[in-house]
């Protein structure tokens, strides 16, 4: 188990929904995912990417359509403690009547045919020493810190060598600095075991910093697909461009390529080739620089400054602009400071500027 | 609408099946024959409303009803008057000192009332102790066996319990930082009891209030013990109706107009608050636990615990005579009485068949229990409100009219006199106290440890067996222990149900005690204490090494 001999297995998704009576909370999933791959599903809660999770573990039935694939076997008359998917749970689940031993055996006991007990022995040591808690295995579950009940939830859903692992939000209930701890324990988990993951959670940054590829949910629905990089530089959506880091996003309308605003002291560049009507444009506080006129800039607007906040290596930059609506501008510290009160604006490359929506979406 | 009804038991399978089993013995068991009870009530000589018109132009029997209504209005006053300032003191009670003021209304609770009763005719009875107690002090003697005070005293004490319980369960759950909130807006502590504190006991108030008030409607121990034919409750009067008179209409109708007064107190109150006790919210914090309480509440706890223990040690000496006597302090010593419990058939025999019936009421109560409370929490909401309410309708129904019912049934189907009519009657009785701690353990019981189970590969019986069996065995226990004790103590239905072939040791007793003058009563009840008290004290040293 520890010398990643184990692989991950392919999952398919196709036209998953979910309905509970009449109420659609769940629509039109459809997501591949590759052996060995970190996938994340991202979006606030009541976005569907629990109940998308306790589809795939067997906790709750698709509506009829939907079909879910592991290493193209149908999942679909399997029950859910005949799938071979380990789960880690938002609060552990630890069993509290039984030692972390104890629950770290309980899956080794369930197999059939059921391994003798010096192998189980070996395999919950192996277990434990790959989330370093030798040392607690008669531990009671309620002896243990959250970050410990963590590691032992954890260890308890690998040690069965699935060929998958589902997360929901298992790091929600620690404390910062623990979670990136843990972040990083993942990450070497991962590694070494080569199991394919999903990973459910509403924290963008840990999304962003464990992934391989991100599914943004949205109101019972995929809303897009990419890779952090992929998702944070071009948000199909104004949605995942909010949701995803800190934007600046303006709504206009387009007319023979030129992005216009009803406002004043504001100049955008042409966007060529994107057809006229209403349209939303976005650009990341980290490509916009806080200069003393427009000056040559492909795109500008004139801002009172509201706030100016320090964090070492980058200065923050609130304005309003003439519609008060806040922006932002995170830029380099070197340089005189602007000054609350003063007016500025806020510039930008033109090949910064994304478009977020258009026609009727905007 | 067929389809779907039909998709509705296709998505609850699994839920309908788990249901069956308690749905169906309630049905056939407890709804058919209150049914067949009202039918009886309309099948008289004298038409449909023959027994009715009988029954309300006797003027007997008009007062009957009248005593019964004001005895147990009298006894709920009472118990709510002597039981508010306790339950009070308690929640304002922490370690110890609550352990043991619980411990002692637990320890009456569990305190057979047979054995409760035989103390109140020991005390209450012609040269009984109160009577010599009032001779020594120079009056002419005060002998209340046979007047309706001394009925109403002594069924205050016997329903004391009932109160205290549910007006703790409801104090114990109110957030205690209204009061500080109360007081620092400027509040008297008076006016904080009277808007605050009072307001938020109610739940507890009219919950403890009801049962008592149903209980006592229906109560027949005391009443026919200590009471007299000449001022006899309904209870009393349905039980001679049968058993003297075999007059099984008007019997029936005595016992729908029983039933009526009962409901006409417990709907209204079922409108307004959860009076199952069904409700486990609690307040966690135990701010103002520990604070100093007034003295004046310390004496009034004091005569309480005295109320609710005295009567039964006062039994004690009495299973030492040399000869056959109650009088008090007794004469000699012998340990004759004891030997007579386990060398005679009778005794002996009772205390066998009511442990071997106990023990299968547990066994039914707790399994019906166990199955009703896994559906629960497959049900949606409105079938858990329809399922809680029938199971917990035998407590709120007046046991003698579930014993005439019960009987009534029995004589067709040849259940009366045997083990199997016992079980039954006494499931009847006993699963809405065994479904309370059961179904309240299974509806906490977090649906992921399921989830996890089968997520590591565990099939559906593996997780029952090793998952949520040892999580639930507390509250499962609590319920077979209730279940257990329901069934050893209950006198009325095993009265009807029962004959000279096979009595439980409840039935011996109040026999004993109806009809002749023997000390192995005293043995007995003596006995049937210890064991209480053990159990008692052994739990709650048990859970005070626990919370440390």
């Amino acid at each position: 188990m520890a010398n990643g001999t184990a692989r991950g297995a392919a999952l398919e998704l196709h036209d998953l929904g979910k309905s509970y009576g009449g109420l659609k909370v769940l629509e039109g999933v459809n997501l591949n995912v590759v052996p060995g791959e970190f996938v994340t599903f991202l979006g606030p809660s009541g976005s569907g990417k629990t109940t998308t999770l306790n589809l795939i573990a067997g906790f709750a039935a698709p509506d009829a359509g939907g079909r879910m694939q592991l290493d193209g076997r149908s999942l679909a008359e399997v029950p859910a403690h005949k799938r071979d998917i380990g789960v880690v749970f938002q609060n552990y689940a630890l069993f509290p009547h039984m030692t972390v031993r104890e629950n770290i055996a309980f899956p080794l006991k369930q197999r059939r045919p059921r391994p003798d007990a010096a192998t189980i022995a070996r395999r919950v040591d192996q277990a434990l020493s790959l989330v370093h808690l030798e040392a607690y295995g008669d531990r009671r579950p309620d002896q243990l810190s959250g970050g410990q009940q963590q590691r032992v939830a954890l260890a308890r859903a690998v040690v069965f060598e699935p060929k998958l692992l589902l997360l929901d939000e298992p790091l929600g209930a620690l404390d910062k600095r623990l979670r990136e701890s843990l972040q990083l324990e993942l990450r070497r988990i991962h590694r070494e075991l080569g199991v394919t993951i999903i990973f459910v959670t509403h924290d963008q940054d840990e999304a962003l910093t464990l992934s391989d590829r991100i599914v943004v949910f949205r109101e019972g629905a995929v809303e897009q697909v990419g890779t952090p990089a992929e998702l944070y530089n071009n948000p199909g959506s104004e949605f995942v461009a909010t949701f995803l880091g800190d934007s600046n996003t303006f709504a206009g309308t387009l007319k023979d390529g030129q992005f216009t605003l009803d406002q004043a002291d504001a100049r955008f560049a042409s966007l060529p080739g994107t057809p006229d009507g209403p349209i939303k444009i976005m650009v990341r506080p980290e490509n916009v620089t806080v200069c003393d006129d427009a000056g040559e800039a492909a795109n500008a607007v004139r801002v009172t400054v509201d706030d100016v906040v320090f964090s070492g290596a980058t200065l923050r930059v609130e304005g309003i602009d003439a519609k008060g609506s806040q922006l932002i501008a995170r830029t380099r510290t070197d340089g005189p400071l602007p000054k609350i009160g003063d007016a500025m604006w806020f510039c930008w490359d033109a090949s910064t500027t994304r478009i977020v929506a258009t026609g009727g979406a905007a | 609408m067929s389809s779907g009804s039909s998709s509705f038991i296709a998505r609850n399978k699994g839920m309908l099946m788990l249901m069956a089993p308690i749905v169906a013995f309630l049905a056939v068991f407890f709804a058919w024959p209150v049914v067949l009870v009202l039918a009886n009530s309309f099948g008289g000589d004298g038409g449909p409303i023959g027994e009715y018109v009988e029954f309300f132009t006797s003027s007997t029997y008009v007062r009957i009803v009248i005593r019964t209504i004001f005895v147990a209005l009298l006894v709920t006053g009472l118990c709510l008057l002597i039981g508010y300032p306790y339950a009070y003191l308690m929640v304002r009670t922490k370690g110890w000192t609550l352990a043991i003021l619980t411990g002692v209304v637990l320890l009456s609770f569990f305190t057979s009332v047979m054995v409760r009763s035989f103390a109140w005719i020991v005390m209450l009875q012609r040269n009984g102790i109160i009577d010599n107690i009032a001779q020594f002090l120079g009056f002419d003697g005060l002998v209340l066996r046979g007047t309706t005070t001394g009925v109403t005293i002594a069924m205050v004490q016997v329903m004391l319990p009932f109160m205290i319980f549910p007006l703790y369960s409801a104090m114990a759950g109110i957030d205690t930082r209204m009061e500080r909130a109360s007081v620092s807006l400027g509040a008297t502590k008076w006016t904080t009891f009277r808007d605050i504190w009072f307001p938020l006991s109610m739940p507890g108030v009219i919950g403890g209030s009801v049962i008592v008030f149903v209980t006592s409607l229906g109560f027949y121990v005391i009443p026919g013990l200590v009471g007299s034919p000449s001022n006899q409750l309904l209870s009393h009067l349905i039980y001679s109706l049968i058993n003297t008179v075999l007059n099984i209409p008007l019997a029936s109708a005595a016992s729908v107009v029983m039933l009526l007064m009962a409901l006409l107190v417990v709907l209204p109150a079922m409108m307004r608050f959860d009076v199952t006790g069904s409700s486990t919210s609690r307040f966690a914090g135990d701010e103002g636990r520990g604070e100093r309480q007034s003295p004046w509440l310390w004496i009034w706890a004091a005569v309480v615990i005295a109320l609710l223990l005295v009567p039964g040690l006062v039994v004690i000496p009495l299973s030492f005579p040399e000869n056959r006597s109650f009088a008090f302090p007794p004469e000699g010593f012998s340990l004759k009485w004891y030997a007579n419990f386990f060398e005679s058939r009778q005794w002996w025999g009772a205390f066998i068949t009511s442990l071997k019936v106990a023990v299968l009421v547990t066994l039914t109560s707790t399994i019906l229990s166990v199955f009703a409370g896994l559906a629960l929490r497959r049900a949606s909401t409105q079938v858990r409100t329809v399922i809680r309410a029938l199971v917990l309708t035998p407590r709120i129904v007046p046991g003698v009219i579930i014993a005439l019912a019960v009987y009534g049934l029995f004589l067709d189907w040849r259940l009366n006199i045997t083990t199997t009519g016992f079980v039954i009657a006494h499931t009847i009785m006993a699963l809405p106290f065994a479904f309370i701690p059961i179904a309240a353990t299974l509806e906490q019981f977090d649906t992921r440890f399921e989830q996890a189970a089968a997520s590591l590969g565990a099939s559906r019986i593996t997780t029952f067996i090793h998952i949520i069996l040892p999580l639930i065995s507390t509250g499962m226990m609590t319920g077979a222990l209730f279940a257990f004790v329901i069934s050893f103590d209950e006198v009325v239905v095993s009265l009807f149900v029962g004959g000279v072939g096979m009595r439980t040791l409840p039935v011996q007793m109040f026999r004993s005690v109806a009809n002749d003058i023997d000390p192995t009563i005293a043995a007995a009840s003596t006995m049937l204490l210890l064991l209480t008290a053990l159990i008692v004290i052994a739990s709650t040293v048990l859970t005070q090494r626990r919370a440390r």
